[in-house]
């Protein structure tokens, strides 16, 4: 598939950027070379283990772990008595590492241990005796908005901690903390025009309530963090976390040790997906501090998915209105999402979300974050954007087959264009809405009608649209010149997704060379320069700024070192291939490796160079998805026929890399749409906490997706770089569901999809006399 | 995991003598893709694990001179699906052993493990039921030939006494005009535990158009691996029609005694139950028709 | 209770005393520091832990360490030559099919023992074989890829640690 191409001509051709590289580090990967969170370890070294309360919601009267204390291999116990009341927030979960008075859900922190060995440190949980007061508890987020529900604060106050869901969006979040009274912990409300008079002149309305799950990022690397306290009061850590200079602030503000006493290296991370930043690693660095000796903590899958920091579970209603000729008229939404025990839920931004693809003059957009006595939610992919774009792109596409328009005509008409505003009034640079539909439009999957199936099975075609504002973070990077002309490359970020192969080509275009004479080093948050969390795909946006401005740095120190030597002003220096000559003279040059060693012993060396700063703002990513679905209607067991992601990626510094970020978002999509669920039960257990139960999708369940890129301009981004990472898994959900409801010929309301809810949707449109496929 | 004192003995009378000193506190080894599991995640305590590791007796599958066909305990997954003897034999334990979990599971776990550990929803002992295999046990006092139809007693229950062992599974050849099928409801294509589980052998008379003999075993739909009895006696002695399976799926729904779980809701595997006999009873038939 | 083991480990003889609770999961990341197999969930679901016992593709994380006993047992860090990496993983290179690299390895010797067994399958049949692994990052897609380019003969075997190349040769004489 072609790619659509958008940008302004380059002055000097690419020859490095914009070309597929594989990864830089593949070798190590394939080799089992690359260490990774759980990988390391040290002589001396204690292991931990967490005991979990058994109560969805009770009050700790005691803890005696004096009996663990005295079990074999036992060296320390830790709980909330090891934090000072001044650091620990009782609302913001990183900084509230063990339950304190209360417990607010079943499996939450309450103690620590670290043993000789980790069948002793599981061993001593049993011993630890803790005397709680159960109290009751509410799972359901709707009856927990009931005014008789249990409420679940204990008027501990504080302020919401917004900051991981703030690295994903650079969007400002406008909602409003509510006092503890209530289980309502936030609100927020956008508007714009008359909403009444919006539907009054619509043609047509339509309206649903939308249901998506909680789910999990379930990266397949669980939490790890090693932890080791020297006697010098230095703070060592290696953690597998998408922020390692988040860990590092996190941890010296737990244990009040100043911050240049705190050094976190980032090992290689085995996914995050937003849910892997800093849970873990105060367990084991106070488990540390207390034993005075290394201490590992590993979390188990069950751990994963009982009591890290899943996506939340939302209930949208929304209810759309156009005119005959396919205007937008109003839009009218709803967002109920459930935050678990911790306020901090990505609300707001879904709620805005509603709004954020197509231009509606009236609009009155509500949210409400819940908390119930379930585990507190974290980021996930472009976080609460694909539950908003299940209810919006769902509800789009039956007012286009009410209007009898075409799905991508409707929404080509009113797709969103700089200058137009977003619901909290913030107008748009130039995004890439229209150029993702039109590359939909002209997609051969779109122009091609369904086949039959071949067993009387239906089909149906899916489509729909999303965005994401994605994070603009500051960063750093630093370059040095090596003594045989090659360069080294070092960055804090953590290479998340294959951002340190597309740092290594910026850096390889700049100083124009070949790939394979630049390495890219993470160095830990000591050497290293400032890097911001690898989230909100801000990573290779800001660190290719970054990256480029430390090559100009070194460049312009190299040419004062060539200029010297060639007898002209550095202005005439030009350069290439790892040599430097004067204008119009390039057989008379100097290598890169003698500039290194003239430079050394010179005034002007040794030649390193940083760059840093931020985009000038961020600039959101559009992202379509075409599904086509067989539906088995006695099992309801779908097929996916054809999957199709485009995304603008502005300008792809790797193709190759890009394409595996559309190709991983859209499967995980799959998995929103028909098979992920953390289910719970009424005493807030989960009963789903293996991969055997939470299904993710298997290489025998999912079709390929070609992947299209397109290429919308940037101008604040290198070269016209945008996010990439995120926007991909907003729309299948939709997409998927959509299709779905196509083949079925009924309205489909919930996320996943599972055999059971569409064969159960299916018996009640029959019931109701409904017509069906 | 909890510490646990371990033994492999190389012979099957120790084994049995381990098993029988040690009572409740020992458990027998196969593949371990379930025991240990219990073990590490659900805090399973066992004192003493015995591993049949190394007992050549439980291992091979062999043709007898009877015509039936011999599998030992200790038959790995694997080998039970990719045995010519066994798909030759009754093709439906071969698809049974083949949704076994993935590749590195069916190499592990083993037939006698799938059966012992007593699983509503086993894949691979449905179909020894509906054959009416037997299990030859080996004990302390010597061996004995049990039905696998009747050696489940409840979900983790096995009728098997102090020190007894299942030495191997001998299933008795099937008659003339037979077809076979396994087939199971999943949301996932691999790595998943079944839903609902239908085990068919369908007998035909000599005119291939009328049923001679059935045999429908439900799995993950009752406490045990029940046969569908009511279901079984609509399609004996009817000629083949597509509402007589229909009728039959109907009557194995009836038949089955469901519960809910995070996996389904009893109603909808109750539907399933009725959907996947008729379908599972189908291909038998056609198999029957293809094998003559 | 303490028990004697012997197994070789990538063609290397090993004897230790251990306990029977290790897995020999534990055996080869924690005593023999072979940290390539990896636990992505301990319950047999993930295929991350997979290595070969005598040739046959097993979940580590399932399998006691006393089980492996008299056992040859190959872990993705013996699957490479010393000069070039074996054809999965020269194709899972080229690919681009390691994105975040924590399931590479559990399917690198998957993937391997199964074409070994399997060299001309479907695409279905293909997907259904390395369906006991997960990836969370790629969709499958490059892996699926890489895997034909290996049936196809397609793939070129990548060095394991190339020769260092020289960029620009110094100039003769002086500037």
């Amino acid at each position: 598939m072609a790619k659509v191409v958008e940008r302004p001509q380059e002055k000097t051709a690419l020859r490095i950027a914009n070309q597929p590289v594989s990864r830089v580090d593949g070798v190590e990967n394939v080799t089992g070379a690359t260490k990774f969170g759980a990988d390391f370890s040290l002589p001396g070294m204690l292991w931990g283990a967490i005991l979990r309360s058994p109560h969805a919601h009770a009050r700790i009267r005691n803890i005696d772990y004096s009996k663990a204390l005295a079990a074999p291999g036992v060296v320390t116990v830790a709980t909330a008595a090891d934090f000072d009341d001044d650091v620990v927030e009782p609302t913001s979960r990183p900084h509230n590492v063990f339950a304190g008075d209360f417990a607010l859900f079943l499996g939450e922190a309450v103690a620590a241990v670290a043993a000789v060995t980790q069948e002793d440190a599981e061993a001593a949980l049993d011993l630890i005796e803790v005397d709680y007061e159960p109290l009751p508890h509410v799972i359901d987020p709707l009856e927990s908005m009931d005014p008789g529900a249990p409420v679940i604060r204990h008027g501990d106050g504080g302020a919401i901690d917004r900051t991981e869901m703030s690295f994903h969006s650079s969007v400002a979040s406008s909602a409003e903390d509510l006092d503890e009274s209530g289980n309502v912990s936030s609100q927020v409300q956008f508007s714009r025009g008359d909403l009444e008079a919006g539907f009054a002149e619509a043609d047509v309305i339509k309206e649903g309530t939308f249901k998506a799950a909680m789910v999990h990022q379930a990266y397949l690397e669980p939490h790890a963090a090693l932890a080791h306290y020297m006697p010098s009061g230095e703070m060592r850590l290696w953690v597998t976390s998408q922020g390692q200079f988040y860990v590092r602030d996190t941890v010296a503000r737990l244990l009040k040790l100043p911050t240049h006493k705190v050094i976190v290296q980032g090992t290689a991370i085995g996914g995050g997906f937003g849910g892997k930043m800093t849970l873990l690693a105060p367990i084991p660095a106070i488990l540390s501090k207390k034993a005075r000796r290394p201490v590992k903590v590993v979390w188990s899958r069950s751990e994963e998915l009982t009591a890290a920091n899943p996506a939340p579970q939302s209930i949208i209603d929304v209810k759309i209105g156009a005119k005959q000729d396919g205007t937008l008229t109003a839009l009218q939404g709803r967002v109920i999402m459930d935050t678990g025990a911790y306020p901090g839920s990505p609300m707001s931004t879904a709620t805005m979300l509603l709004g954020s693809c197509y231009v509606f003059p009236n609009m009155e957009l509500e949210g409400m974050e819940v908390l119930t006595n379930k585990v507190s939610v974290g980021a996930y992919r472009a976080p609460g954007a694909p539950n908003s774009a299940h209810a919006v792109e769902n509800v789009m596409n039956w007012v286009a087959q009410e209007l009898g328009m075409d799905p991508v005509d409707f929404r080509l008409k009113n797709a969103i264009k700089e200058g137009d505003r977003w619901p909290n009034g913030q107008p748009l640079p130039d995004v890439g809405a229209t150029e993702v539909l039109g590359a939909i439009k002209d997609h051969p999957v779109w122009g091609t009608p369904l086949a039959q199936g071949a067993n009387g099975n239906p089909r149906g075609r899916g489509m729909a649209i999303g965005c994401w504002s994605g994070g603009a973070g500051g960063s750093a990077a630093t370059i040095k010149l090596e003594a045989d002309g090659t360069f080294r490359v070092l960055v804090g970020t953590i290479n998340l997704t294959g951002s340190t192969t597309s740092i290594a080509q910026v850096a390889a275009e700049e100083l124009r060379i070949p790939l394979e004479f630049v390495s890219v080093s993470q160095g830990d948050t000591n050497e290293a320069p400032y890097g911001p969390v690898a989230g909100g795909s801000q990573v290779t946006y800001t660190m290719s700024l970054s990256t480029a401005k430390a090559a100009h740095a070194v460049l312009g120190q190299m040419k004062a070192v060539a200029a010297q030597r060639l007898g002209v002003t550095a202005d005439d220096v030009e350069f290439g291939d790892g040599k430097m000559w004067a204008n119009g003279d390039p057989d008379r040059y100097i290598t890169y490796r003698r500039i290194s060693n003239e430079a050394m012993g010179s005034e002007n060396g040794p030649i390193i160079g940083t760059g840093h700063g931020k985009p000038e703002r961020g600039n959101p990513g559009f992202a379509g998805t075409i599904a086509d679905v067989e539906v088995d209607t006695e099992t309801g067991l779908v097929t996916i026929l054809n999957l199709v992601g485009v995304q603008d990626a502005g300008f792809a510094i790797n193709p190759l890399s890009v394409k595996g970020q559309i190709q991983g978002g859209t499967i995980q999509g799959v998995g929103y749409a028909l098979l992920e669920e953390i289910v719970y039960d009424d005493e807030g257990r989960v009963r789903n906490p293996g991969l055997l139960d939470y299904r993710l999708p298997t290489a025998a369940d999912v079709p390929n997706v070609d992947a299209v890129i397109v290429e919308k301009h940037n101008p604040y981004g290198w070269k016209g770089t945008r996010i990439v990472g995120e926007p991909s898994i907003v729309p299948p959900g939709a997409a998927i569901t959509s299709a779905i409801s196509d083949a079925l010929g009924i309205p489909l309301h919930d996320m996943p999809m599972t055999p059971e809810r569409i064969v159960m949707a299916l018996r009640a449109a029959r019931t109701n006399g409904e017509p069906t496929a | 995991m909890r510490r646990f004192d371990y033994a492999a003995p190389t012979q099957t009378f120790e084994a049995c003598a381990l098993l029988a000193d040690r009572g409740e506190e020992a458990c027998a080894l196969a593949g371990g893709t379930d025991l240990i599991i219990q073990m590490r995640e659900r805090g399973r305590a066992v004192p003493l694990v015995v591993s049949l590791r190394n007992l050549a007796d439980l291992k091979g599958i062999s043709q007898n001179d009877d015509g039936s066909l011999t599998i030992g305990a200790m038959a790995t997954g694997g080998e039970v699906t990719d045995s010519c003897l066994v798909r030759d034999h009754a093709l439906f334990i071969s698809e049974g052993a083949e949704l076994l979990g993935s590749i590195q599971i069916r190499n592990r776990g083993t037939l006698g493990g799938n059966v012992g550990n007593a699983a509503p929803s086993a894949d691979a002992a449905p179909p020894l039921v509906a054959a009416g295999a037997c299990a030859s046990i080996v004990g302390a006092k010597g061996t004995r030939e049990a039905a696998v139809g009747d050696l489940m007693t409840g979900p983790g229950q096995l009728a098997l006494g102090p020190g007894e062992l299942i030495q191997s599974f001998t299933v008795p050849a099937l008659p003339a005009h037979t077809g076979t099928r396994y087939v199971r409801h999943v949301p996932r294509l691999e790595m998943d535990i079944a839903v609902v589980g239908i085990a068919a052998l369908i007998t035909l008379e000599d005119d291939l158009e009328t049923i001679k003999d059935a045999s429908v075993v439900l799995s993950a739909v009752a406490p045990t691996w029940p046969h569908a009895r009511t279901a079984e006696e609509v399609l004996k002695g009817q000629p083949v029609s597509e509402k007589l399976l229909a009728h039959a799926g109907e009557a194995a729904a009836e038949d089955s005694r469901p519960i809910s779980d995070v996996r389904a809701s009893a109603g909808y595997r109750r539907m399933m139950v009725d959907v996947y006999t008729r379908r599972a009873a189908a291909t038998a038939i056609e198999r029957a028709k293809a094998a003559s | 209770m303490d028990y004697p083991l012997q197994l070789t480990v990538n063609g290397v003889g090993v004897k230790r005393i251990i306990e029977p609770q290790v897995r020999l999961l534990d055996l080869l990341r924690e005593d023999l520091g072979l940290t390539g197999a990896k636990e992505g969930c301990g319950t047999g679901d993930c295929g991350a832990c997979t290595v070969l016992i005598d040739g046959s593709p097993q979940h580590s994380c399932l399998t006691l360490a006393v089980e492996a006993e008299g056992a040859a047992v190959t872990t993705v860090e013996g699957l490479a030559s010393d000069e070039k990496l074996n054809a999965v993983q020269s194709a899972f290179v080229a690919a681009g099919a390691t994105q975040c690299g924590i399931c590479t390895p559990g399917f690198v010797v998957m993937a391997s023992a199964y074409l070994r067994d399997n060299p001309t399958p479907t695409d279905h049949e293909l997907r259904m074989g390395i369906a006991g692994n997960l990836c969370r990052c790629t969709g499958y897609e490059t892996i699926v890829t890489a895997l034909h380019s290996v049936i196809d003969g397609k793939v070129e075997l990548i060095d394991v640690a190339p020769e260092p190349q020289e960029l620009a040769p110094e100039p003769e004489g002086e500037l």
